[in-house]
């Protein structure tokens, strides 16, 4: 999409909504990467954030907020990418193998 | 979906935008009345009015408790401050709270009219008067307002040249497309901080993961460890309290100038009592404060906290930055401004998803398009004849009739479901067109707005001409910030009704304003 114009920008910003609506008439996928976004990338960054309480050198409870706080920028991130990935099985499967070894990794340091 | 990535970004800001706009453009024109919060409790209770700032008698309070509340689990005591002239008491018993106003001087409640005041738009903008449920349900919204933002700066080429593009007689979607983006990159710093720093605030909620690996999801135990906040259990020994008010003084020592912000006691009257006294955090960003704490019964010195751990003073500071309890009034009416920005922010981006569909018969016939027509009118005008209609309330509903603060959320909620009744009703059996119906609702609150300082002058004896006078920009404030509103709305409301004659002639059903 190299328009030349700003008005031009503009329009296509138009026309592309429509277009996109019009390519997404399989639901299926987009509740699927719905579902990625929201509940895969929540998993994703409880793991994140478990993580980081334990592995931060930080006395415990600040380790905690630390973590905490940056929760929320990683959640946005993982929102961001679910909708930007290639394919929402592809969102899917990348969310949860990495969920799944930051999960693995707390467990094995606590 | 799948075209480009600022393609999938433009269906995100489109679709995830227009979901949680409704409620979004709620929390955010709440949230930014929340700013004012004690100015409009205070302005809410004119019984309050003549009352005159004092220093709180300490001991006076905690002899009210003991007479209302021998049997509480805890009491609070909240000392008065610039902006409020009133001190709070307030105790809970087996699950429930209870406050009063109590005068500095002798302790004793002041008989006022009862209101949820500006505590209305606090409660409401955080969890929507659902108590947990409703803090998830903001705390998604709050998300969703983050990665909208994001995927709205990916989507916007030219951020800098538009900050100063405003084309308003240039086509109506090209002028509404400029309208958006002059309030989202005016504040585009302040909309992030607002947004995150809320989600921060709740974080123990929101993200509790920390505390489930490293506590085992004891959240006491995390508070111990933070804050050094230990309470002990009760004894169900009778003993009397030792003064407050030569603790509140002991406190005050550790605090270099700094002044009492509240007095909590735990279990009182036992022999496990807790005094804590908390510092005011008007003199700085962070929220959460030190704190002195003393044993109930023998005054003995427990804990001096003083907030210095870092990441404890980050979380603290964050939540300050949206509470905004530090600075001056000047601020706060930053903070307003740039709340109104992020509100018109939002409703001029539902207004655009409109707006960009209208000419098409394909789109506008369906009846999801009428619905977001409808529900935009509502959850925007509709909102503010609503937030009128409370204000009315407060001061049409006499002032001792029992559950009027009830009352007057019942008012509040009907009349803003009545709105979207009538948003809906005219758009899909009278086929009127949206621009009418926003005209419709906006006349009317420019009309409610526009008629509070008359309402209030004929039922309080503190008028606008009469606080003005006396210097009360506190009340004289309201008055104006009224006419002011209603008058922006009544010229609003009047270029729609222009725009809504101009396009719709009788031959020409689906107006078509577009210039190109």
């Amino acid at each position: 999409m190299a328009s030349t114009s700003g008005a031009q920008k503009v329009v296509s910003l138009f026309s592309r909504a429509r277009r996109s609506k019009s390519s997404t008439t399989n639901w299926i996928t987009v509740t699927s990467r719905v579902g990625a976004a929201t509940c895969g990338g929540y998993a994703l960054t409880y793991a994140c954030t478990a993580w980081l309480s334990a592995v931060l050198p930080l006395a415990k409870s600040e380790a905690v907020l630390t973590a905490s706080m940056i929760s929320f920028v990683i959640y946005t991130a993982a929102i961001l990418w679910a909708f930007a990935a290639n394919t929402p099985m592809r969102a899917w499967l990348v969310l949860l193998i990495s969920t799944g070894l930051l999960s693995g990794m707390t467990v094995l340091m606590t | 979906m799948k075209e480009s990535f600022s393609q999938s970004m433009d269906w995100l800001h489109t679709w995830a935008g227009l979901l949680f706009g409704w409620l979004l453009f709620a929390i955010f024109f709440t949230g930014t009345l929340t700013v004012f919060d004690q100015e409009i409790t205070y302005w809410m209770q004119p019984e309050l009015h003549h009352v005159a700032h004092t220093p709180l008698n300490v001991n006076a309070a905690m002899h009210t408790l003991e007479q209302l509340a021998p049997q509480a689990e805890r009491w609070w005591i909240e000392l008065p401050n610039e902006r409020t002239p009133a001190s709070t008491i307030r105790w809970s018993q087996d699950g429930t709270s209870v406050s009063r106003v109590i005068d500095s001087q002798t302790g004793q409640p002041l008989t006022l009219r009862n209101t949820h005041g500006g505590e209305f738009f606090y409660r409401f903008h955080y969890q929507l008067l659902l108590d947990e449920a409703g803090t998830w349900i903001v705390g998604a919204a709050a998300m969703a307002m983050l990665a909208v933002l994001v995927a709205g700066i990916v989507i916007h080429h030219r951020i800098f040249k538009d900050f100063f593009t405003f084309r308003p007689g240039a086509s109506s979607h090209r002028a509404w497309l400029d309208a958006h983006n002059v309030t989202s990159v005016l504040a585009l710093p302040f909309h992030f901080m607002i947004t995150f720093t809320g989600l921060v605030i709740f974080w123990s909620i929101y993200m509790p993961a920390g505390i489930q690996v490293q506590y085992d999801g004891n959240m006491d135990d995390f508070w111990a460890e933070a804050e050094s906040f230990i309470e002990p259990e009760r004894t169900n020994h009778k003993a009397p309290l030792v003064s407050l008010r030569d603790l509140e003084r002991q406190a005050r020592r550790y605090w270099q100038g700094g002044q009492t912000r509240s007095i909590v006691v735990s279990h009182p009257g036992d022999s496990h009592a807790l005094v804590h006294v908390y510092r005011r955090s008007d003199d700085r960003l962070s929220l959460y404060n030190d704190r002195v704490t003393f044993d109930g019964t023998s005054g003995a010195l427990r804990t001096v906290w003083i907030n210095s751990k870092p990441a404890y003073m980050t979380q603290s500071v964050l939540s300050g930055l949206h509470f905004v309890q530090f600075g001056s009034s000047t601020l706060r009416w930053l903070y307003f401004g740039m709340g109104l920005a992020a509100s018109a922010m939002i409703a001029t981006g539902l207004v655009l998803w409109v707006v960009k569909r209208q000419g098409r018969h394909t789109a506008t016939n369906t009846v999801g398009y009428q619905l977001v027509e409808g529900f935009n009118v509502a959850a925007v005008a509709g909102l503010l004849v609503a937030t009128a209609t409370f204000f009315w309330a407060n001061r049409l509903l006499p002032a001792e009739l029992p559950a009027r603060e009830f009352i007057e959320l019942q008012m509040f909620f009907t009349v803003w479901s009545l709105c979207l009744g009538h948003a809906l009703l005219k758009n899909f059996f009278r086929h009127c067109p949206s621009v009418r119906i926003w005209a419709t609702q906006l006349a009317m609150a420019a009309m409610l707005f526009g008629l509070l300082p008359i309402v209030n002058a004929i039922t309080t004896e503190s008028h606008l001409l009469h606080a003005l006078s006396q210097g009360r920009w506190e009340v004289a404030g309201f008055d104006l910030s009224f006419l002011v509103s209603g008058l922006g709305l009544a010229w609003t409301a009047r270029r729609l009704d222009q725009s809504a004659r101009a396009s719709s002639r009788p031959l020409n059903p689906h107006p078509v304003t577009s210039g190109g």
